[in-house]
This record gives structure tokens, sequence and C-alpha cells, in this order.
């Protein structure tokens, strides 16, 4: 794949990895809240496992950047089974709370987040594929740097919009 | 070349200002969210509607006294869900006591959590059945709480919503003489 492809990914996938872990970390207290409402892990654990996916996100984010990239794809994708599984058991609970994705975004559970994860997924896929050798400029270096913003700022939207969503079924009526 | 190099420039920076954009519309949507939608208690388009009986439930309370909560009844029943972790739950008790007291209703607060965290919650609440029963919260589909359910003598749902604050408790009181179902649907009616 074009360089200019590859980096692109790894940066998108790492800004949004570690937005996600970062925003997390900042709104603990709601995370761990999230956690408990799955319903998935006995109460003891949940403060445990609200500290250690924030912090299992940003360690993703930065193998993602590093040279060992492969592992850090490895994990992010591990990541997105773990969340899409515990997304579909909330669902079958009848969901109606937030996914916690994102600290401090009230996103309900929705099939959407799945499809969201899908495309996450097969985004991270297509970074195992090794850069091919090439002379890069400066405008390759913008490109990147522009591109993997956008990637991050997609993804907020998406789940912004995402969040109203839920908000616009309690309006509408 | 030169073209190309600032054409390239000039739309990855378009494409920036564009996102940022995007996304500030975002949000603005959700403040406005925000701020319209809890007009009267919010009510959250799950479970049981208003209009339909209620769900019987035959439950022991955290005293091991018998608790029937749907069908007939003598006085209307306000079911309050509730939760010791959350601190909106405990401002919202005594208003709903008070309420329950002024308009005759029987009060029921109904938790899931350890049973030791729901009794301190419910200390010093006389005359007021305390329910630590999850499958009641999940036929009513409540996600959110301090969340409200007021059921008529007929045992039938009259009015049900999240409820933060004295307006929104009076505005289930409010919907239930009215026979409306919420102030959102009143407004429609009356157009």
């Amino acid at each position: 794949m074009d360089p200019v492809f590859h980096w692109t990914l790894r940066l998108g996938l790492a800004l949004v990895l570690g937005t996600s872990g970062l925003s997390k970390l900042r709104d603990l207290e709601g995370f761990r809240r999230s956690v408990a409402n799955y319903r998935i892990l006995p109460p003891s654990l949940e403060g445990g496992a609200a500290l250690l996916v924030p912090l299992l996100e940003l360690g993703g984010a930065v193998l993602i950047l590093s040279p060992a990239y492969p592992l850090g794809v490895t994990l992010f994708l591990l990541l997105l089974v773990l969340f899409s599984g515990a997304i579909l058991w909330g669902l079958q609970q009848g969901g109606g709370f937030s996914c916690g994705c994102l600290g401090g975004v009230e996103e309900p559970l929705s099939p959407w987040l799945l499809l969201r994860n899908a495309v996450l997924a097969v985004l991270a896929a297509l970074a195992y594929l090794g850069p091919e050798p090439r002379s890069l400029g400066l405008l390759d270096a913008l490109s990147v740097l522009m591109g993997g913003l956008f990637f991050l700022l997609a993804y907020l939207t998406a789940s912004l919009f995402l969040a109203n969503w839920g908000r616009m079924g309690e309006v509408r009526r | 070349m030169t073209a190309l190099y600032v054409s390239t420039v000039l739309l990855w920076l378009a494409v920036g200002v564009l996102a940022l954009l995007v996304l500030a519309l975002a949000r603005q949507v959700g403040v406005l969210h925000e701020r319209v939608a809890p007009l009267g208690a919010l009510m959250l388009d799950q479970g049981p509607k208003v209009g339909e009986r209620a769900p019987l439930f035959e439950v022991r309370d955290l005293f091991g006294r018998p608790a029937r909560l749907g069908g007939l009844r003598e006085r209307p029943l306000l079911l309050l869900f509730v939760s010791s972790t959350c601190p909106v739950c405990k401002k919202i008790l005594p208003i709903a006591l008070r309420l329950a007291r002024e308009e005759n209703l029987d009060l029921a607060l109904i938790g899931d959590e350890r049973e030791q965290d729901l009794r301190w919650l419910a200390q010093g609440l006389a005359g007021v059945q305390v329910l630590n029963a999850p499958e009641v919260g999940q036929a009513y589909k409540v996600g959110k709480i301090p969340y409200a359910v007021l059921i008529d003598p007929e045992g039938v749902i009259r009015a049900k919503g999240l409820v933060n604050n004295r307006e929104h408790l009076e505005s289930l009181m409010e919907a239930y003489r009215l026979g409306m179902a919420s102030i959102q649907d009143y407004l429609r009616k009356e157009g």
C-alpha cells in the first residue's frame, strides 16, 4: 500500500484509540458506571476493568505508532471484538444505557455501534499491509497529518451524531 | 506541479475546517437537545406505554412483607426507581414522600442493588414499600434513574418518566389529572 495511506491509517487509528482511552480516564467514574451497566463482570472486578480498558487503549495507540504496529493493530482488533461482544450482550439485555465508548458522551447502545466497530475493524486490518517504499516529501507529511486528524474528527462526529440520535427519539415521538 | 501542490494544501485545509465545523454543529445539536428535551418529566419511549395495564408483580419488600404492584387497589401507586449510588435519587426521595402524602398516593421505592445499600437509602422512611426487585425495572425498561411510574387504582399506567426534580414529579400528577400522557402530548393535542 502507498505509504501515505498506510501512515494515515495508523495515525488515525492511534488518535481514535488514544482519544477513547484519555476521555475514559478523565471520566473514570462514568466509565465504571457504564461497565457496571453491562452486568458482565462481578461488581468486585468493575473498578479494575474500568481502569484496565483505557490503559489498554492508550497502550494500543502507542504501539500502533511504534515499529511494532502489527501488535498494536492486533490489540485494537481484540478490543473491538471485546467491545462488540459487550454491546451485543447489552442489547440483548434490553439496552437503554450509554455504551461508554467515549468518556463524557452519552451514546446509547444501538446496533449502529456494531456497524461502526466493523468499519473500524476493516480499516485497522488494512494497516496490516505494510508501506511500499517510496520517497516521501513535505506534501506527504501534510496528507498524513491532515488525513489522520480527519479520521479522528470523523469518528468524534459520528459518536456525537449517534448520541444525538438517541435523544432525537425522545423528542420526536 | 506547483499548482497541484498548492491545490492539495488548500483542499486539506478546507477539509480540516469543514470537519471541525461539522463536529461543532453536532455538539451544538447535543446542547440544544439537553435544553429542549426535559419538558416536564422526560418519558423514554420504552417499556409499557401510558394507558396500558401495568404488569402485575407480587414480591416481598425488604422487610419480608408481601407487596403487590399493579392490579386493582384502593389508591394510586407511585413507583420510584432509585439507587443508593445516585445523588439525585436522595434529593428526590423527600419530595416524593411529600407528594405521596399530599396527593394520597401509595409510594413504592424499587431498587436493583445490594439489600444493605437500599436499606441505607431508605432509612427513616415510614409507610413506604422498599423493594429490591430487578425484574420490575426490567419490565418497565428503566434506563435512567430516578424514574417514576404512576399507576391508577384500576392498575393502568397513567404517567411515567425520568424525574430529576420537583417539577418533573409534579408534571406526572398533572398528566394524571389531565388524562394526558405527557406535557409534550398535551402541547400536541392543544395545537
